[in-house]
């Protein structure tokens, strides 16, 4: 008896889990619609409309901009060779940066990145090897970046380098009245973890130097080139 | 296929962008001529500092005359020769300890710190810088009090050897006299083993400018890197 009580007092509420059933079933189904008909490419929107046309590329989509973090160390080549025997180059400097990154398609995305490093000045002539002081490099740059495989992908970029060193020391005390310099770069990244958006980066910078003003030392403006190389994390 | 060729072309792109890069000259400065022969009174022979060193100054109070600054106007001559150089060649600082220092700088009418041995080449001026020209590496003076020390060069200035009337036609005063004659010494004692033919150069026998000229600059800056018959 109790059990007969019980079997009907849940009858109610299989039938309204039914009834609820149904309509899910039903929105779901117009959801779904929704979504394809959003998916469609308009190009074929466009077929439909106008029968015959020839359908039209498509567009790039930009989607929502990611943030990504850098941090690593740069390698550069001399900031000046003076015919006299001495070279003022940079040590190791360590970098970090942040950029922010934009698909515009299922293996392209842009990236609007800036990059600041510090390095130790080296003096080098007849044999020995001075302190220079310091100098500080931010970089700018804008970039295009193409999948080529799962892990790997290549970028290239333009932008500056804004070089600031000692105003005692050549090429900075010349250099320093005119210190953004234009830019380019190539670089890779490799993916280190397929669930996690970490990837090892090495990028190869260069810049013209030399020659800004008639005091200037270095007649002959040359390209400073660097090679930098860290992580990079985030998508 | 046409994704494959595609990667490939942008891998040989990047490659060959390296490469370029990787080619294009590095900045180049031009080695350039001295403003005159800065080795006049040496015989030929160069003398310098060990590049990228720090040279220690004393500057000597000692019987200053009346208005008389000797350490500022060593100051302002180190200064005025540290402006002129590229590469941080060297450093010169002042010190307040003789026996700290490798140049003294010191009033004619004070009696010397060091003993010059035989090396005080004759004549007297406004000023007179002394070491001693041995090869390969001129010998440390030592101090009169207690010996040692590190002083490998000796310089006096005479305060009142620029005459009144010079001074007031060069619109200077008696402490710029004392500057000027200490900035031509300090030259003599950073390499420029001469003095310059024009007058209008600080390294002129009779100096009446404050700051090295041009000439003086481009002499000092291609002393420097010459191979030093002397090493200071």
């Amino acid at each position: 008896m109790a059990g007969a009580r019980a079997a009907r007092a849940q009858q109610p509420d299989s039938s309204a889990t039914d009834t609820l059933s149904a309509a899910d079933s039903a929105q779901l189904r117009g959801d779904a619609e929704r979504i394809r008909a959003h998916r469609r490419p308009r190009g074929e929107e466009r077929d439909t409309a106008h029968a015959g046309a020839t359908p039209r590329a498509g567009r790039p989509r930009f989607t929502r901009p990611t943030l990504r973090l850098f941090a690593g160390g740069a390698l550069s080549t001399a900031y000046v060779r003076d015919d006299n025997g001495t070279t003022v180059g940079a040590g190791i400097a360590p970098a970090v940066g942040v950029e922010l990154a934009t698909t515009v398609s299922p293996r392209t995305a842009l990236a609007v990145a800036v990059r600041t490093s510090r390095a130790g000045i080296d003096v080098e002539g007849d044999g020995r090897s001075w302190d220079g002081g310091s100098a500080w490099q931010t970089d700018g740059s804008a970039a295009v970046e193409r999948t080529l495989a799962p892990r790997l992908a290549l970028r290239g970029g333009l932008g500056f380098a804004w070089v600031r060193g000692p105003g005692d020391l050549a090429p900075f005390r010349f250099n320093n009245r005119s210190p953004v310099r234009p830019a380019a770069e190539l670089g890779a990244t490799y993916a280190l973890s397929l669930s996690r958006p970490l990837a090892a980066s090495v990028t190869a910078q260069a810049y013209r130097y030399g020659a800004t003003t008639l005091a200037d030392p270095i007649r002959e403006p040359g390209t400073v080139k660097r090679l930098i190389i860290g992580v990079r994390y985030g998508r | 296929m046409a994704r494959r060729r595609g990667a490939l072309t942008c891998t040989l792109a990047a490659l060959a962008a390296v490469a370029g890069l990787a080619a294009c000259d590095a900045p180049t400065a031009d080695e350039r001529p001295p403003g005159y022969d800065p080795t006049q009174l040496t015989g030929g022979l160069v003398y310098r500092w060990p590049l990228g060193r720090t040279v220690a100054i004393y500057a000597d109070p000692t019987a200053a005359p009346e208005g008389s600054d000797i350490r500022a106007a060593v100051a302002a001559g180190a200064a005025a020769w540290e402006s002129v150089v590229f590469y941080r060649e060297f450093e010169l600082r002042l010190v307040d300890d003789p026996r700290a220092a490798d140049v003294i700088v010191h009033h004619r009418q004070a009696p010397r710190l060091v003993d010059v041995m035989d090396c005080e080449p004759p004549g007297v001026g406004g000023g007179k810088t002394v070491f001693c020209n041995e090869e390969p590496e001129a010998p440390v003076l030592p101090l009169l009090d207690g010996g040692g020390g590190r002083v490998k060069v000796d310089i006096y200035v005479d305060y009142f050897s620029i005459g009144d009337g010079v001074l007031e036609r060069e619109g200077l005063t008696r402490q710029h006299g004392l500057t000027v004659l200490v900035t031509h010494e300090l030259g003599h004692a950073l390499g420029i083993g001469a003095h310059s033919e024009d007058p209008a150069d600080l390294m002129a026998p009779a100096p009446l400018t404050l700051r090295p000229s041009a000439r003086d600059a481009a002499t000092l800056r291609y002393v420097l890197h010459r191979a030093p018959d002397i090493r200071l």
